[in-house]
């Protein structure tokens, strides 16, 4: 029996206050199992940002619990929420978010100096992370601007999972890319994932959610269902 | 303690690349800053610097000197002098004489000072006084004298005066309201060593005579003053005021240590001030730091945001904010520091008038630039980009990351 990683129990986000609330998440209860590949998907609009906060510990919810890895989360101080968020979770964005005046490594690099880890190990991990992200080494001593959106991609997955995380968040990951980077992307996910690496990939596009185990559809906040993906329309056909 | 120092390392190499990537501004607001620094080195190194040359002159002229001076219509006897004497604390007493004229040293005439008195009682109490070449004259060799150093020879330093040659003294006074001229002759007995200009007695252009000298040959009747000396410089305050108690307004005391004392305070006094104004220009550098950092701050939200999401603490955002305000003031710091002493230097060159008692003189004193005034100049300057830095680290501490992540 797999071991759930990140549970949310009747979820609600409220934004704003009085006449002006808007609902993010209207109640939302979703577990997401160890090794898993699941893909979040809805319209714009639909809340999956929202819920991809939640399970990234990037937003409180205004009711409902979240549990990461056996702990209540949503009752924690900040500052205990960013060491879970640094032990426990890796983000890939759909801006790819590096910092552009550090070199890849250094962007690689990030989550452990936060966590204080000296500079020969983080080298090394650095640059295995890279491989594993489907980057080349050559890379490292690069700054971002000089990569190709599809491969800033890959530096930003390397950032990710470089801290060894139990889940990793990818909001709209191949958003910004052109349908071969995206691919390549999708398919760097699903080798990791076959290495055991639990993900959650939010997506507005069909040919994203295919590629992973389980599609978890969404609308006005509120789950709506779940879809068995096809992988015969994974994006990564075209490769 | 590890992960901790690595951190605080981690931190410094990303504030240098941060102020690195926006050169411009970064040197901008480090000069800014650099202005207190350099205001603070300048001016209290030079005020110290002045006030450590006058205070180790007054020091050399004898900390347990005690001077008594009559009053406008009271002489000093022999009865003053055996009062005097008594006072406890008191090791020796030697009433002197003094008196200005002139010497011809080479081709130009000098002013001189002239003292007659007790001259063993002298040289105990000023220890910067020396001989150089001769002999001490003895009490009863009232023609024989000690010549300053600057009247053994001219400016040049060719040597006017030996051991044994006779010097003619022009010696000017007013007597009765009238000006009087009288011609001495002295010997040389010996030469004194270069005691350094002083505001308040000038040893290189005077003439020293043993007491007897002050009526067989100087002619004066009355006694210019007493001079006392303490056994040790801590009795000195009490016997100024046994004195005081003694005579009241007949007399006046004067004691270096006490001129020294009151130096030390305006000196202080000035050094405060100095550092005072220098705060204002550290206080304009805090809202320039605070300005840079809160550009900065809003610049990188995102950034922000990114490094929160990877788990960031806010205190380590914090701590990495206040670090880029530091890296900023300790350049500034040095560069304050060092612009500061050259500044010194520069105002240190012009001089410092002052005018003495029996000369106005300029003095030419390199500042004191000493480690503590280094240290303290780089703390406050330290301090002013902790403190500039305080509210725009709060606020990046305060970014929630899920607008960050939002915000474009």
């Amino acid at each position: 029996m797999p071991k759930p990683v990140v549970e949310l129990v009747d979820v609600v986000k409220v934004y704003g206050s009085g006449d002006v609330k808007t609902y993010g998440l209207r109640g939302v209860t979703l577990t997401i199992y160890e090794g898993e590949f699941a893909a979040i998907m809805g319209p714009s609009g639909s809340g999956k940002t929202t819920l991809l906060n939640m399970m990234g510990l990037l937003d409180r919810p205004t009711s409902g619990k979240v549990v990461i890895a056996g702990i209540e989360a949503s009752r924690l101080r900040s500052s205990q929420l960013a060491r879970l968020r640094n032990r426990f979770i890796g983000f890939v964005f759909q801006q790819f978010n590096l910092i552009p005046r550090l070199t890849v490594q250094e962007n690689i690099e990030l989550p452990l100096v936060a966590r204080g880890v000296p500079r020969r190990i983080r080298a090394r991990k650095a640059r295995e992370a890279l491989i594993a992200a489907a980057g080349d080494p050559s890379w490292l001593p690069k700054k971002p601007s000089q990569l190709s959106g599809g491969q800033q991609q890959r530096v930003a997955i390397a950032r990710a999972i470089v801290g060894e995380p139990r889940l990793l968040l990818a909001d709209e990951p191949t958003g910004n890319l052109d349908r071969k980077s995206a691919a390549i992307v999708m398919k760097t996910f699903m080798s990791l994932n076959e290495r055991g690496q639990t993900i959650v990939v939010v997506t507005h596009d069909p040919e994203v959610a295919n590629c992973a185990h389980r599609i978890i559809l969404i609308r006005d906040g509120r789950i709506i269902g779940e879809q068995e993906p096809d992988r015969s329309k994974c994006i990564t056909r075209i490769l | 303690m590890m992960p901790l120092l690595v951190f605080i390392a981690d931190a410094l190499r990303l504030a240098y690349r941060s102020l690195s990537e926006r050169k411009l501004r970064a040197l901008l607001t480090i000069i800014g800053v650099a202005i207190g620094p350099i205001a603070l080195v300048a001016m209290v190194s030079v005020v110290k610097g002045y006030s450590n040359y006058i205070l180790g002159q007054l020091e050399a002229l004898g900390q347990n000197l005690v001077v008594v001076f009559p009053g406008e219509n009271y002489h000093l006897t022999k009865s003053d002098l055996r009062k005097l004497s008594s006072i406890p604390g008191v090791v020796a007493a030697s009433p002197f004489y003094t008196a200005t004229g002139f010497v011809r040293v080479g081709s130009k005439e000098v002013k001189v000072t002239i003292y007659a008195t007790d001259l063993d009682l002298l040289f105990r109490a000023i220890s910067g006084l020396k001989v150089v070449e001769g002999s001490v004259p003895g009490e009863n060799q009232p023609l024989y004298a000690l010549v300053g150093y600057y009247v053994s020879r001219d400016k040049k330093g060719h040597v006017v005066y030996r051991v044994g040659d006779p010097v003619i003294v022009r010696i000017v006074s007013v007597e009765k309201g009238k000006i009087v001229e009288k011609r001495v002759t002295v010997i040389v007995s010996g030469v004194l060593g270069r005691f350094g200009s002083s505001p308040i007695l000038n040893f290189d252009y005077s003439i020293l005579l043993p007491l007897s000298a002050g009526r067989k040959v100087l002619h004066m009747k009355e006694w210019t003053g007493i001079l006392l000396l303490a056994e040790r410089a801590s009795l000195v305050p009490n016997i100024t005021r046994e004195i005081q108690e003694m005579y009241g307004d007949l007399v006046s005391v004067v004691a270096f240590q006490g001129i020294a004392r009151v130096v030390a305070s305006i000196a202080h006094a000035m050094e405060s001030i100095a550092f005072t104004t220098s705060l204002a220009a550290f206080a304009v550098a805090v809202a320039g730091v605070s300005a840079t950092m809160i550009t900065s701050v809003v610049e990188r939200f995102r950034e922000i945001g990114v490094l929160k999401a990877l788990g960031f603490t806010d205190m380590q955002v914090v701590f990495m904010i206040l670090m880029e305000g530091l890296l900023i003031s300790l350049i500034a710091g040095i560069i304050g520091v060092v612009l500061g002493a050259a500044a010194a230097y520069v105002l240190a060159q012009r001089g410092f008038v002052i005018k003495g008692v029996q000369v106005t003189m300029v003095i030419k004193a390199k500042p004191a630039i000493t480690p503590s005034l280094v240290a303290e100049t780089l703390l406050v300057t330290m301090l002013v980009g902790i403190a500039g830095s305080v509210i725009p680290a709060y606020r990046a501490a305060k970014i929630p990351p899920a607008v960050a992540l939002r915000y474009e």
